[in-house]
């Protein structure tokens, strides 16, 4: 009987251990985008993010993401355009631009991780994401331009 | 005996003047020649392994032999020249082709403590012959000839030796990390010491260096450093890919710094602009 109670004690810990480590796993995730102030559109809240980069030795990686907050899906959603330029010492180096990508019907959220060279710079290496976000319901449409500054 | 007494027999000047011309001619091409990155690959010599640590220290030390040439008040002077391989897209301020190859010129007014007051950067595309200049001063930049002035770049701390990525790459290893060392002699018999930081990738990266997307698992950064100045030769930047050779991204060599009392009227001038434009907000 002790032994059962034991082992139900140990289970409600790991349990409690685990959603807090779910939690904040989450909250650290939620953080790390950097996003847009809300807006309605078509009876919806959206809104437009940009991912915190991640770093490894070399590269650098970003995401951006499209999202519907509230007011059900949305008939397209996405970012139409968005590039990336390395900056060193103020003057542009490289750059990399991307096409159009639209979300697939009846959906609230849509994102792009791209991943480029950090590169080598001799002085300030710094890397700039422009983009637009774009909505689309019932014929009309709305977008949003996004710009973010980083040092590599 | 013929052939004993070909070898001892004297030698004549009609034979032996040539000869002594064509080596007298190698000798002279290889004394003239410029060192550059290219040396490395033909000269290594493999020197006896030392850990990691004793090469961070040997970086550590080279790079503090190049600084402490340029204590003065002076501005500090920097240029060296740049290759970046692949297509490297378009100026997204003027439409225009970047550079692949570009000549960089630098001035930085230094504190006391050595950060950046100001910066003035003189940019070349060697190419295309155009110049571009940037002036940098209290977090701002002003750029021409697109004329842009932005805000929010903090470049303070950023030395142009002490913080050189060449000194970075080997002080700041990740432990799974692998160092090599070798060293090459250039013509004047001055010796230059190589460090080849290899580091492999936490996950698989996608990138698109050569114009399409491939699977990259690490890294390869080469810098070689003259032995009695300190002073970086050359460096390149090496991405490798699961299957096949390192593919060489960049490429940066001709280093040269100096002390100067005042950069060009021309980035002066640029200098001038951008401290009357901060006034007037």
């Amino acid at each position: 009987m002790a032994e059962r109670l034991r082992f139900r004690s140990y289970l409600a810990i790991a349990l409690v251990v685990a959603i807090l480590a779910l939690g904040s796993h989450l909250l650290t995730a939620e953080a790390a985008l950097l996003c847009n102030p809300s807006f309605p559109f078509a009876g919806r809240y959206v809104q437009s993010c940009k991912d915190n980069y991640n770093f490894d030795t070399s590269y650098w990686k970003g995401r951006m993401v499209t999202k519907v907050l509230s007011g059900g899906a949305i008939a397209k959603l996405g970012w139409n355009y968005w590039s990336d330029t390395r900056w060193c010492n103020g003057v542009a180096v490289f750059q990399w631009t991307w096409g159009s990508s639209y979300g697939l019907n009846a959906t609230n959220w849509a994102s792009t991780s791209p991943s480029h060279p950090k590169g080598t710079c001799a002085g300030a290496n710094e890397a700039q994401v422009y983009g637009i976000h774009y909505w689309e319901q019932s014929g009309s449409s709305t977008t949003e331009p996004w710009s973010y500054w980083r040092t590599l | 005996m013929k052939v004993v007494r070909l070898m001892f027999r004297k030698p004549r000047w009609s034979t032996m003047l040539p000869l002594a011309l064509g080596v007298g001619l190698v000798v002279s091409l290889a004394m003239t020649r410029q060192p550059s990155y290219e040396d490395s690959q033909l000269r290594q010599i493999a020197p006896p392994a030392r850990s990691r640590g004793d090469v961070a220290v040997m970086v550590d030390s080279l790079s503090q032999k190049w600084m402490e040439q340029f204590e003065s008040q002076d501005w500090l002077f920097f240029s060296y020249k740049d290759e970046i391989t692949g297509p490297v897209g378009n100026n997204p301020e003027t439409g225009q082709p970047l550079a692949n190859e570009a000549f960089w010129e630098l001035w930085y007014e230094l504190d006391e403590s050595g950060n950046a007051v100001t910066v003035l950067v003189r940019h070349t595309d060697l190419e295309r012959g155009t110049v571009t200049r940037v002036a940098w001063h209290a977090e701002t930049l002003l750029r021409e000839p697109s004329g842009t002035m932005e805000s929010g770049h903090d470049w303070a701390g950023n030395h142009p030796i002490k913080d050189h990525f060449c000194n970075k790459s080997v002080l700041e290893l990740r432990p799974s990390a692998t160092v090599k060392e070798s060293w090459w002699i250039d013509g004047d018999g001055v010796s230059h010491r190589v460090t080849q930081v290899r580091a492999g990738h936490s996950s698989i990266t996608t990138a698109d260096i050569t114009g399409k997307e491939q699977e990259y698992i690490g890294t390869e950064l080469t810098c070689s450093r003259n032995e009695s100045t300190g002073a970086v030769d050359y460096s390149s930047l090496a991405f490798l890919p699961s299957l096949g050779e390192p593919i060489v991204y960049q490429r940066t060599y001709e280093y040269v710094a100096d002390s100067v009392a005042q950069p060009p009227s021309e980035m002066m001038d640029l200098l001038d602009e951008l401290l009357r434009r901060l006034s007037e907000r």
